[in-house]
């Protein structure tokens, strides 16, 4: 992919007229993150360090207490790496990265954001393995990471996500096993029954019943071409394949 | 009127002649008002032992004075002298006669009272020079001579009682300086002095007195600068100099001063730059004032950093007459008062950030003195009135912000042409009037809120010239008319709230070249017509409202394209009808679906399960038939979001073929509609 834009964006820091005023260590974050990006639509031109906080940046929403809580980027044609300062957003919820040209790896620093409900890098071109770390992530509901170049196996650790409702690998380089433990079973064994589990390709889709009650949770492993079925328990090991 | 007296007054010395009762019988006849101590009689017996207030000792006498180790005659109405006798006692440890009406008092007659640590004569009306009986009590830690007209000058020779920890002289007619002695009084914690006419200088001495908590000498004429070694009583916790004729600098000493939490300094003569080092250093501050002086400078930034800041502090009313001051900054803090109203008058100012403190009362109308301003931002106060005039002229404005205060006037008539306006917000206050067609000329907006205020008439179409607007919010107000098709050219946009409105017609369908939007809120107004199909051409958007109008027709299809809805997609309390597209099961990162109170019909489409974000829906109140789809969001809501429809129910037939294969612990519920 294209580096061609080599125009670092910075954060705009106005020395000569209002001098920069008490840090923000969440606009200082932003801003760390930003230096490292390429913006040719000038989509966070508004991120200004020398604020207070970052709540009147555009794209980035905050509570009532001025901490950031979303950060909208979806969409926006930025290049560059995602480094590790946004694990500093500590009350982030809605991670928004995706459909840009975003490199590199996950930073394992992002296992680092308690509060984060959705984590959306989807459509980018990010690569390395999955962090073990994002299993630390106990609020995530959902987690698209599908259509990027990210190799290696699901780490283990993930099952330990029990707030997990969408999980999209699908259109990536993962190798091994499907985890069947955990959300990858979704719910534990005695409130749940796992009806049947129907896989076509790599495409795995769990049947639930819950009471009265039958659920479909589809989670896409679609298309990782070196990504075996679901792991046979204590027949082969999750990495098999790797 | 007190009588919990648990001595007696020594006055009452039973002679060898008179009995106890007796003698204390005659002090009581000689009271105003005895009511107390009606037991207080002969016919009780000759023994005072049961009378009220009076305990005895084990021989039954109530005693002499001679073994007293605590008298208190606090707050009482005693009047005339204060009886030399009573220093005759020797072992008397707590001594206090304050609050009383004591006067014309001989202290030469008074003994050195070797015992007592606590003395107090405070609040009455004792006057000449300092009692010297008082210098022989050296073991006084407590002395409280405060609030009576002693004259003359505070004696060298205090310094004999060098186990002081309180001094109390304040609000009396002392002369002659503070003696520089006292800085040897080392164990000294508290020292009030002022309130007299001592004049002098502030010792540097006092720096000496490494327990000095509370340094008080308020109103005492004295005339120097403050000396920078006051810096060495790391234990301050409370300084008040003001009203004096301090000159100088405020020491940068005082940054050692950690423990500090009230600082006045206030209605001096004193000169320089307020250290912003001071709010890094002190924690623990409560009380800053410092106006009524000459400081120079800028108000530092830092004082934001004093987090526990809570003080009642009018701004320097100097800061008017400051030449060169063009930044002003104060933010997030407990600081209140008003802006005094010559400030700006300089015409220099150009940065002026007040953002949440509760400060009050109007803008000075001088504010914008010189039309040199660039930022205001005054958000989050409560300020009140109507906006400077002069703010209409001010060409070189960049960033306005008076969010949520209290400010009314008409916005028209307030605001101008501004070439470089870039952010605007006037959320949250009472401004009226009508959108005026200058905002078209401010060619770098690209922030405009005027949410919640009283904003009438009609949007105009030169207000859709701002191309460079990216975040358009104009909720909450009385505008009426029809959206503006020319909106569809601010093609920067990618937030457009119109909420909660009057606004009519239709939607105009060139909303949907606006590519970048990523909120669309038209809610709460009176809008009409179809849901233009352009609309789906908005591939960016993650919130899409339209609750609350008169819409009707059909669900495009299209919006289904929407891929990247997230947050919220709300066309209920309309009058739409057809079916519900199929193709909204593409939205399978949306979370909150609401289609209520329309009149949609036929089926809920089965696509509808892959909706697999879905957290909350509600299809209640319409004409929808049929099952209900699979998937949690469908099954797991409350019934009320399916009531109001004649024809839905849930579908069984897969439960029931499952039945036939796999044994299954499945608990159905019927519930009668």
């Amino acid at each position: 992919m294209a580096l061609t834009s080599l125009l670092i964006s910075s954060c705009l820091l106005f020395l000569a007229a209002s001098p920069a005023l008490a840090s923000n260590s969440e606009g200082e974050a932003l801003c760390a993150f930003k230096s490292r990006l390429s913006d040719p639509n000038n989509v966070l031109q508004s991120w200004d360090q020398s604020l207070v906080n970052p709540c009147t940046w555009f794209h980035v929403t905050c509570d009532s207490q001025n901490r950031v809580i979303r950060l909208d980027l979806g969409n926006s044609n930025i290049t560059g790496a995602l480094g590790p300062e946004l694990g500093r957003l500590q009350n982030l919820q809605y991670l928004e990265l995706y459909r840009n040209n975003f490199v590199g790896k996950i930073p394992e620093e992002l296992g680092n954001l308690k509060s984060l409900v959705s984590m959306d890098l989807y459509e980018n071109q990010l690569e390395g393995e999955i962090p073990k770390s994002l299993s630390k992530l106990k609020s995530l509901r959902f987690m698209r990471l599908n259509n990027n170049k990210i190799t290696g196996s699901i780490p283990r650790e993930l099952v330990k996500l029990s707030n997990l409702k969408v999980l999209d690998f699908s259109n990536n380089d993962l190798c091994g096993t499907i985890p069947v433990d955990g959300p990858f079973s979704t719910f534990p064994p005695e409130r749940y029954e796992l009806l049947t589990i129907c896989t076509t390709g790599a495409l795995t889709l769990y049947i639930f019943t819950i009471l009265s009650n039958i659920s479909l949770y589809i989670f896409s492993f679609e298309n990782n071409k070196r990504l075996n079925g679901p792991e046979l328990l204590g027949l082969a090991s999750y990495d098999f394949g790797c | 009127m007190s009588f919990l007296l648990l001595i007696l007054f020594t006055l009452i010395v039973a002679t060898s002649e008179e009995t106890e009762a007796e003698a204390l019988l005659k002090w009581k006849s000689s009271l105003y008002q005895s009511g107390s101590l009606a037991s207080w009689g002969i016919r009780n017996g000759t023994s005072p032992c049961s009378w009220y207030g009076i305990s005895c000792d084990p021989a039954g006498n109530v005693g002499d004075l001679s073994e007293l180790v605590y008298l208190s005659l606090f707050k009482n109405n005693l009047v005339g002298p204060v009886p030399s006798q009573l220093s005759r006692l020797s072992k008397v440890r707590h001594f206090d006669l304050g609050h009383n009406h004591f006067n014309n008092t001989e202290y030469s007659n008074f003994s050195a009272m070797p015992s007592v640590l606590y003395l107090s004569l405070f609040l009455n009306n004792l006057t000449g020079v300092f009692p010297q009986f008082i210098l022989k009590c050296t073991n006084l830690t407590y002395l409280d001579l405060s609030q009576n007209a002693f004259s003359g000058p505070i004696t060298d020779s205090l310094a004999n009682l060098s186990k002081l920890t309180e001094l109390y002289l304040d609000s009396n007619n002392l002369i002659g300086g503070i003696p520089s002695v006292l800085g040897s009084i080392s164990g000294l914690r508290i020292l009030i002095l002022g309130d007299n006419s001592l004049g002098g200088p502030l010792p540097s001495s006092l720096s000496q007195l490494k327990f000095l908590e509370r340094l008080d000498i308020i109103s005492a004429g004295i005339n120097s600068t403050i000396p920078p070694e006051l810096g060495a009583c790391t234990n301050l916790n409370y300084i008040n100099l003001s009203s004096n004729q301090l000159s100088g600098p405020l020491p940068f000493t005082f940054v050692n001063l950690t423990k500090m939490r009230e600082f006045d300094i206030s209605s001096n003569n004193l000169s320089g730059e307020i250290p912003g080092e001071f709010f890094k250093s002190w924690p623990e501050l409560i009380v800053f004032k410092v106006q009524n002086n000459s400081l120079t400078g800028r108000i530092p930034p830092d004082i934001g950093l004093a987090k526990k800041l809570t003080v009642l502090w009018h701004l320097p009313d100097s800061l008017s007459q400051l030449p060169n001051l063009s930044f002003f900054s104060i933010l997030s803090t407990n600081l209140t008062g008003m802006i005094p109203p010559d400030f700006g008058r300089n015409g220099m100012l150009q940065f002026v950030h007040l953002g949440s403190n509760p400060f009050f009362g109007e803008l000075p109308q001088g504010l914008c003195t010189g039309l040199a301003l660039i930022e205001i931002t005054v958000n989050m106060n409560n300020f009140s009135g109507t906006l400077p005039s002069c703010l209409k002229d001010c060409s070189a404005l960049s960033r306005v912000r008076f969010e949520y205060n209290y400010f009314i006037g008409n916005i028209s008539e307030a605001f101008g042409v501004h070439p470089n306006l870039n952010y605007f917000d006037l959320t949250g206050n009472s401004f009226t009037g009508k959108l005026s067609g200058d905002w078209g000329q401010c060619s770098s907006l690209e922030l405009f809120h005027i949410d919640g205020n009283n904003i009438s008439g009609e949007i105009p179409a030169t207000f859709c010239k701002i191309t460079s607007l990216k975040d358009l919010s104009l909720a909450s107000n009385l505008l009426t008319g029809a959206i503006p098709m020319e909106l569809g050219n601010l093609s920067s946009l990618f937030k457009l709230n119109l909420s909660d409105n009057f606004l009519s017609s239709q939607i105009p369908s060139n909303l949907g070249s606006l590519t970048k939007l990523q909120r669309l809120d038209l809610s709460r107004n009176k809008l009409s017509g179809n849901i233009p199909s352009e609309l789906g051409n908005l591939d960016h958007l993650i919130l899409f409202d339209l609750s609350q109008n008169n819409i009707s027709g059909k669900i495009p299809n299209n919006l289904g394209n929407l891929l990247t809805m997230q947050i919220l997609l709300d066309l209920s309390r309309n009058s739409l009808a057809g079916p519900i597209p199929s193709d909204l099961g593409k939205l399978i990162q949306l979370e909150t679906l609401n289609l209520s109170h329309n009149f949609l019909t036929d089926q809920i489409p089965k696509s509808l399960s892959s909706m697999l974000s879905l957290e909350s829906v509600d299809f209640s109140n319409n004409n929808l038939s049929g099952p209900v789809p699979t998937g949690k969001a469908f099954k797991d809501d409350s019934p009320q979001a399916y009531v109001g429809n004649p024809d839905l129910c849930g579908d069984f037939s897969r439960v029931k073929s499952l039945v036939m294969q796999i044994p299954l612990r499945i608990h159905i519920a019927i519930e009668k509609r």
